[in-house]
């Protein structure tokens, strides 16, 4: 694998992180535009049956303007993607970043001294992000919907659809036991 | 050197290359991150300088913006196309170019100076320092600290490759430490030759750069008491005490610079030293030919050396 825009400090990030990634059957090219007006060229660029990774590797871990550039591009396309930034366990991690790089739905890969790659924060894929109409209405159900929008939204898929699911079984009961009631 | 510029035109990174020849193989994360940010901000506003290879065009100016132009995938950059230069043009253009803004670290510049040497060589050119000097701009306490460095074998070179790959406050093993190192070895081999009987020069080096790295020698600098422990003699110190001591800091991992120096030749330093000062006093005071009109101080600090003289002569 040939770097030539990847500094020296961020390159056995990327190596672990590209291994990492073709071990799970992923296409990965190096330093290349994922999409022809992409603003920012990340240093891995991985597919896999329509899913792009975007892994930026880094030595000292920067969330710069141009990648918060490439992130709101993302979101603002909706791309079916997801944007990572990766870089090795001893680097310093500041926490205004990382809570920056959550709202931004940017996740955070880390590579251990033994290579092994970990997923610290999940990427949030634009593709998959719900918007609710704001002209509907939810009566009661308001905060409960809100919620359980918001956690589907935050990478917890699973979890936001059940809740989902508990609104609208609950709703339904609601329903149910006063078509009852009305004979 | 080029003859004709021509005007200014608007190129696509994806068909510019790097120069092989730019000494600058390591790029800082942290400079890389200011300039993209800037050229994200405000665009290229100096044009990169490339000559036309046939399809495409190879960098002799601007590395650092094309890098970043590729990185923010912009499709065209501001280039002034230049005529092909020859290998040896293309080198002294990089020298001339690059090091005079930012200092190259010394390896990879070293290894490129060692081209243009043999260059020059083969066209039968002047190669001392002083020569290369002159044709790369780079100064000449510079080239002859590079030069030295061509020297080491491949690991050190190696090693000091690898550690310019962090940022210049990150980095421990420097150029320096190896210059200073292989002084000290020459001023053993010189004066003290039968420690190379008992430990290999590869061995002192060996020990010397661990020692460093260790922490047991905490600067290069103290590798110079190296050397005065070497030519002790010359301080009127004990010849025979250094060779032993110098194959004990060879062979004893834990044995510092410090001990040993302290351990033979220190005495003596100091002694040199005093006698160099007390002359310089009495030849001071040997000018004053009246004693009227000396301050209270100075008659003070008379006395106060008139009683350590006499303490000391006792």
């Amino acid at each position: 694998m040939n770097f030539v825009l990847t500094p020296e400090e961020a390159q056995s990030a990327a190596l672990a992180v590209a291994r990492h990634l073709r071990k799970r059957g992923m296409t990965v090219r190096t330093e290349v535009e994922p999409w022809p007006s992409a603003p920012y060229r990340t240093t891995l660029v991985a597919r896999q049956r329509g899913l792009c990774l975007l892994v930026e590797a880094q030595g000292t871990l920067n969330y710069g303007n141009a990648l918060k550039g490439l992130a709101t591009w993302l979101a603002a396309n909706r791309y079916y993607a997801e944007l990572y930034l990766a870089t090795v366990s001893e680097a310093v991690i500041q926490a205004g970043m990382l809570g920056e790089m959550k709202s931004d739905g940017v996740g955070l890969l880390v590579i251990d001294e033994n290579g092994v790659v970990s997923e610290s924060q999940r990427a949030r894929n634009p593709a998959l992000v719900v918007t609710p109409d704001p002209t509907l209405r939810f009566g009661d159900c308001k905060q409960e919907v809100l919620n359980s929008v918001i956690k589907f939204n935050d990478v917890n898929r699973k979890d936001g659809l059940r809740d989902m699911c508990e609104v609208v079984e609950g709703e339904t009961e609601k329903l149910a036991l006063r078509a009852v009631k009305k004979g | 050197m080029p003859k004709t510029i021509s005007p200014l035109q608007e190129i696509n990174p994806d068909s510019i290359r790097q120069n092989p020849d730019n000494p600058r193989l390591i790029f800082q994360e942290e400079e890389m991150n200011d300039l993209l940010e800037s050229i994200r901000e405000v665009g290229i506003k100096v044009p990169v300088s490339v000559y036309s290879d046939g399809t495409k065009y190879t960098l002799l100016d601007g590395e650092r913006r094309w890098r970043c132009a590729k990185k923010l995938n912009l499709t065209v950059v501001p280039a002034i196309v230049q005529p092909k230069p020859t290998r040896l043009e293309n080198l002294l253009m990089m020298f001339n170019i690059h090091n005079v803004r930012v200092d190259w670290d010394l390896m990879p510049m070293a290894l490129k100076l060692g081209d243009v040497r043999n260059m020059l060589a083969k066209e039968g050119k002047d190669t001392t320092p002083k020569a290369l000097a002159a044709v790369t701009g780079v100064r000449l306490p510079t080239v002859r600290r590079a030069l030295d460095l061509l020297d080491l074998p491949k690991k050190y070179q190696n090693m000091l490759l690898k550690e310019a790959e962090k940022p210049r406050n990150q980095q421990k093993v420097k150029a320096d430490l190896f210059i200073e190192v292989y002084k000290s070895m020459h001023a053993v081999e010189r004066y003290v030759p039968a420690v190379f009987k008992r430990v290999t020069k590869a061995g002192y080096v060996e020990s010397m750069v661990k020692k460093y790295i260790g922490g047991v020698v905490d600067n290069v600098v103290a590798f110079r008491d190296v050397s005065k422990i070497a030519r002790a003699e010359l301080a009127g110190g004990d010849k025979e005490k250094a060779a032993p001591t110098i194959i004990k800091l060879v062979k004893d991992r834990k044995y510092s610079i410090a001990q040993a120096f302290g351990d033979t030749v220190q005495a003596a330093y100091e002694q040199r030293d005093l006698l160099t000062r007390l002359r310089g006093i009495t030849a001071k005071l040997g000018g004053y030919k009246t004693v009227r009109g000396l301050s209270q101080d100075i008659r003070a600090a008379l006395e106060d050396l008139k009683t350590e003289i006499d303490r000391m002569l006792r």
